[in-house]
């Protein structure tokens, strides 16, 4: 909409094509209601200017349209104004073109009237018309149409004159606030200033219609002002605002009527020009102070803010915009005002500025500000949308002004960081509910981590991963919450024992809602790590299989992993799976002592599979898997070990001898291989082998230091082969015994027994050579003496002497008796001096023995000198004699048998019995059958049932 | 009722007990005979069985060992509580040397009637070749005890006292016994032991 501006400001552009229509309008309507209405100039309906008037309130019905073209019609019109002498039909036919012009937008000039030519067709037309006296009774209606015409034709005195004429002609002309206004203007636009402000204040003083004081009001304030009366110009113009009580606090006066709309605006320009004119938005303030009138702070700071804007005074613009928003910055039009002055710089490229503006206007107008609290929900959505461009913006900026100074100015580094984070965040707290605010967060915890607020950082990664709506940097946060603990660590800082669980549960939050990234199985293998660093087994065992199922089989991460769970599952006694994993880790790409290592961990995860298995042949059985499935490992020869012991608790002799046997073979020199010569031995000895038995004995015997084992060994060796009817090496071990083991009196009392008895058998010489060696051996060694040696020397003696007895026996007495009784003597002397040896062992058995054999001896000798030969010289007589003469030599000996006999019978009643007791009773009975010869009665029949 | 009843007894209880404490010394009661563990019941000789039994008795004694033997076994069989049949099977078991095999016979028998003669004195004569003669000593002691006109008893107690316990006495004693049951033919030779006794 064009406004009417006068000349210098006031310039009157007079729209030539609009008075032609007014112009035609009023014709018109004068044809239409000539009989009943006056010629009106409905101001009500006018335009702002005189040439901006148009015929608003006419209507032209459309006619049907003859088959002919448009041109040919305005052509035909065209003809008829020119040639028509009649000024009716003139201004009709200038209507129809201009209408025609209008509604087809033909603007050729064959087709149209010169604009000038038209004023000056319908000035002389109105003086025709004036002059031909048919409107004589409304004179003051063509004095006034004509004096607006002459005026707008440029004559203005002549306008002026017309003006006079009418308002001295006409005073109570409905039409004299018009005309003196139209006076007013005359005399503004040929600069009669004074003047035109003595017409203005006439009007103002009698005008009746309210239109017209306020626009001399307006015009007053032009008046003065063009005459350097800043001050009650300004006055003026606040007069005329005062007129609309409407715009008080208003940021807008489009709900005004839009002719009041264009004196308002001309108004506050008029105000913006006199502010520009003296101390810009400062002599705003004054005039506002000075009138003591602040309802139209907001309009009269935007009338000047757009006043430098439209003259490219971007900076003056801004500052005023910047006022208005720090000055009344509890109005809620007061954000409008500061985003006009970063409009403002933006515009002017004042960038520093600009910045500047946009961080005041977050700063003041923001969440976080006291503004922003007093908005209700409308008045804030409302801001919104500019709090989140330009805190992106700033939040950008500040981010990469922190980039700019990483390395540099650590302050600089660190305030742009921080506000970098604090306008993302603030963006965050605008809308909640926006997907974009996790990027917004996470931007915001990049800049913390950028400037080392590791902690603060690390919650806002959270929050961006997980505290909300899923975004494009989701991943990022999660992943970079993680780092940034080490980050922290590598910082010089120590991570608390909550960080650090904090630290594992980012790993696995990220884990579980990113399953499927490249970076998990990294992370978890880590976290599966640490675990078992801190011994924390169950778990770590959770995550390394979580890597296991996810991660490349032949990766590092893998590997590493696989070792977790094979190490955490042998910590919490799993040795199966841990025999699994370590396997499956064997078969990786490793360094020989790598390698090594993990064999032998393998082995051990058997071997303990080994150690828990209840079933002792299942057990040994997974013992000797560890051999064949490491062969080489440190363990082998112990779970050779173990597997024999427990084939022997299953009492499965072979399988512990193999085992054994394969310790001592492949590992001889092993502690455990001298350990499993015991447990062959008992083997041997439970399979009843007792020649392989013996054997080892004596290798026991020949590697222990421990004289007492090596001589049970070789004792017992003995007497396995002797067992075993290997008589020479039982033979061989027992004197090889006796040799070597000479103070163990005991068992060497059993060996030289043992070949005594085996000589006895098969060479008597060697018996007798042997006899005597125990018999001496036990002398020797008479303070060991005891039951057993004693009893072994005492009937090894006992058959050493029965030789003598034989001898004793076995010598017939002969002719001459005396010399042969007394070699029998002697004989018998050394028998019983033999027998009564043995009685000094004081045992029992061999005390009757003795007993029993001296008594026989006496009795022999009884019976031998009964049986003596007789000398052949003797007669029968002397022969009688000489019988019984040796019966008495006879008698003694045998009383003296019975005696000792007797001896042995009385210890009967002491409860001692043996069968030298009893060969003593039988004999006895022999030699006194009336004493000594009784028969048991024998037990009969049972008769009775019962 | 039951109260009554239960009345009834502690009044008559109260009674006797108030005459023994004012009329009687005290006196100390008598042990009572412990009850039997479990109810036994003496063994029954059905004719069939005591038939049966002579039956075999006879083959034993016309020296029908095995076939003696199989009766035994039989009726044992048949009453398992037959000490007879045990010790008779202890004497073919004897007379075939197999001492092991006789001893347990004679010890079922002595089991299952620990008063059964010829168990103790088979069992006895077992000893007293062993020379377990204190062992022997008592079972024929228990013999002549159950038996005091036991005639292999007192006999081989008195041979017992003379040679081995060399307790003279107690060998005329049991001599004597035998010579006052016996009417055998060494009647006599037993006098002449009991004046070498004197």
């Amino acid at each position: 909409m064009k406004r009417w501006t006068p000349p210098d400001g006031l310039k009157l552009v007079i729209g030539k094509t609009a008075l032609l229509l007014l112009l035609l309008i009023s014709f018109v309507s004068l044809n239409a209601r000539a009989e009943n209405q006056s010629f009106v100039f409905d101001l009500a309906g006018e335009e702002k200017t005189i040439g901006d008037i148009k015929p608003s309130f006419i209507v032209y019905k459309e006619k049907e349209m003859p088959d002919v073209s448009v041109e040919y019609v305005m052509k035909r019109y065209v003809k008829l104004f020119e040639t028509s002498t009649s000024p009716e039909v003139k201004i009709d036919a200038l209507n129809r073109i201009n209408n025609l012009s209008a509604k087809y937008g033909i603007s050729s000039q064959k087709l149209t009237i010169d604009e000038v030519i038209q004023s000056q067709v319908l000035l002389e037309s109105y003086d025709n018309i004036v002059d031909s006296g048919v409107f004589y009774e409304r004179m003051d209606e063509l004095l006034y149409q004509t004096a607006k015409a002459t005026s707008f034709t440029g004559n203005q005195e002549d306008a002026i004159k017309r003006l006079k004429l009418l308002i001295g002609l006409y005073p109570n002309s409905p039409l004299i606030d018009e005309s003196m206004f139209r006076k007013g203007e005359a005399l503004f636009s040929i600069g009669e200033y004074a003047k035109a402000e003595a017409e203005y204040k006439k009007l103002i003083a009698f005008a009746t219609d309210k239109n017209f004081n306020t626009r001399a009001k307006f015009k007053l304030g032009w008046s003065v002002f063009r005459q350097d009366r800043f001050d009650e110009a300004t006055k003026h113009a606040f007069d005329v605002l005062n007129a609309y009580p409407v715009l008080k606090h208003q940021r807008s006066f489009s709900q005004l009527e839009e002719d009041d709309q264009d004196l308002v605006e001309d108004t506050l320009r008029l105000l913006s020009i006199q502010f520009s004119k003296q101390n810009g938005a400062d002599s705003l303030i004054a005039a506002q102070q000075r009138l003591k009138n602040e309802d139209y702070a907001y309009l009269l700071h935007d009338g000047l803010f757009r006043f430098y804007l439209k003259q490219d005074r971007f900076e003056e613009a801004a500052v005023v915009a910047a006022q208005y928003a720090g000055a009344y910055n509890t109005r809620f039009d007061a954000y409008y005002m500061a985003l006009q002055a970063i409009e403002a710089y933006r515009k002017g490229e004042f960038d520093i500025q600009t910045w500047n503006s946009k961080e005041d206007f977050v700063e003041n107008f923001g969440v976080i500000s006291h503004y922003w609290a007093q908005l209700n929900s409308e008045q804030q959505g409302e801001i919104k949308p500019h709090l989140a461009k330009y805190g992106q913006e700033l939040a950008h900026l500040y981010f990469i002004r922190m980039q700019a100074q990483r390395g540099k100015d650590q302050a600089l580094h660190q305030s742009h960081g921080q506000r970098s984070a604090d306008f993302y965040l603030q963006l965050t707290r605008l809308t909640p509910e926006q997907p974009d605010n996790g990027e917004h967060v996470y931007l915001a915890a990049e800049a913390l981590r950028d400037i080392g607020q590791y902690l603060d950082a690390i919650s806002l990664y959270e929050r961006s991963a997980y505290g909300g709506i899923d975004h494009d940097k989701s991943n990022n946060a999660a992943y970079a919450a993680i780092l940034t603990f080490d980050e922290f660590e590598r910082a010089g800082r120590v991570l608390e024992a909550d960080q650090i669980e904090r630290k594992h549960d980012n790993i696995l939050r990220y884990a579980d809602k990113f399953p499927e990234d490249k970076e998990t199985p990294q992370l978890l293998s880590y976290l599966a790590n640490t675990l078992f660093d801190d011994e924390a087994y169950d778990q770590a065992v959770e995550q390394a299989d979580r890597v296991l199922a996810i991660a490349k089989p032949n990766s590092e991460i893998y590997y590493s992993s696989l070792l977790v769970a094979a190490h955490s599952r042998f910590k919490q006694g799993r040795y199966l799976t841990a025999e699994k994993h370590y396997a499956e880790a064997v078969a990786h790409k490793l360094s020989k002592e790598e390698r090594g290592e993990l064999k032998e961990r393998l082995a051990l995860s058997i071997y303990r599979q080994a150690e828990q298995n209840g079933d002792l042949l299942a057990s040994a059985q997974t013992y000797l898997r560890v051999v064949d499935t490491t062969p080489g490992s440190a363990i082998v020869p112990q779970a050779l070990f173990d597997a024999s012991a427990q084939f022997l608790a299953a009492s499965a002799w072979s399988d512990a001898i193999a085992s054994l046997s394969h310790l001592q073979a492949s590992f001889p020199k092993h502690e455990l291989s001298e350990e499993a010569t015991d447990k062959l031995i008992y083997a041997y000895q439970e399979s009843e082998d007792w020649v392989s038995a013996a054997d080892k004995l004596l290798e026991k015997s020949n590697a222990t230091a421990d004289q007492n084992l090596a001589a049970q060994s070789v004792f017992q060796a003995a007497e396995y082969y002797q067992k075993s009817d290997l008589e020479l090496q039982a033979l061989d071990s027992y004197e090889s015994f006796t040799k070597r083991f000479p103070a163990q009196f005991d068992l060497n009392m059993e060996a030289y027994d043992r070949i005594t008895q085996y000589y006895l058998k098969f060479d008597k010489a060697k018996h007798a050579s042997w006899a005597n060696k125990l018999v001496s051996y036990e002398k020797d060694n008479v303070a060991n003496r005891n039951a057993r040696s004693a009893s072994l020397a005492a009937s090894t003696a006992f058959l050493l002497a029965q030789p003598k007895i034989d001898r004793f026996k076995s010598l017939a007495l002969t002719t001459p008796l005396k010399k042969s009784l007394a070699n029998k003597r002697k004989l018998l002397d050394s028998a019983v001096a033999s027998m009564q040896a043995i009685a000094d062992y004081n045992i029992q058995e061999w005390q009757s023995a003795a007993t029993f054999e001296i008594a026989g001896m006496y009795r022999q000798l009884a019976n031998a000198l009964m049986d003596s030969e007789r000398p052949s010289s003797l007669t029968e007589l002397q022969l009688e004699q000489y019988d019984i003469l040796l019966e008495e030599q006879a008698y003694p000996f045998e009383e003296k048998a019975l005696e000792v006999y007797e001896v042995n019978t009385a210890k009967v009643p002491e409860g001692l019995y043996d069968e030298w007791i009893a060969k003593s009773y039988s004999v006895l009975a022999d030699m006194n059958p009336t004493r000594y010869a009784r028969e048991w009665k024998e037990g009969s029949y049972a008769e009775q049932a019962f | 009722m039951q109260n009554k009843r239960s009345k009834a007894i502690v009044v008559v209880l109260s009674f006797v007990l108030l005459v023994a404490c004012g009329s009687q010394p005290k006196k100390k009661s008598a042990p009572l005979k412990p009850l039997p563990t479990k109810a036994t019941v003496a063994p029954v000789l059905t004719p069939e069985l005591d038939s049966a039994y002579q039956s075999a008795l006879n083959q034993l004694k016309q020296g029908s060992l095995s076939q003696a033997g199989n009766a035994f076994r039989q009726l044992l069989i048949q009453e398992p509580r037959l000490a007879g049949a045990h010790v008779n099977l202890g004497l073919i078991a004897l007379k075939s040397e197999d001492n092991a095999k006789a001893n347990k016979h004679f010890n079922d028998a002595l089991q299952l009637n620990p008063k059964n003669t010829s168990a103790l004195l088979h069992l006895a004569l077992e000893e007293l070749r062993a020379g377990r003669f204190w062992d022997a000593e008592a079972k024929l002691l228990r013999v002549v005890e159950l038996a005091p006109n036991h005639q292999e008893a007192h006999f081989n107690l008195g041979v017992l006292y003379e040679l081995y316990l060399q307790d003279f006495d107690k060998a005329a004693d049991h001599y004597e016994a035998y010579v006052g049951l016996t009417s055998n033919k060494d009647k006599a030779v037993v006098e002449r032991w009991i004046k070498l006794l004197d």
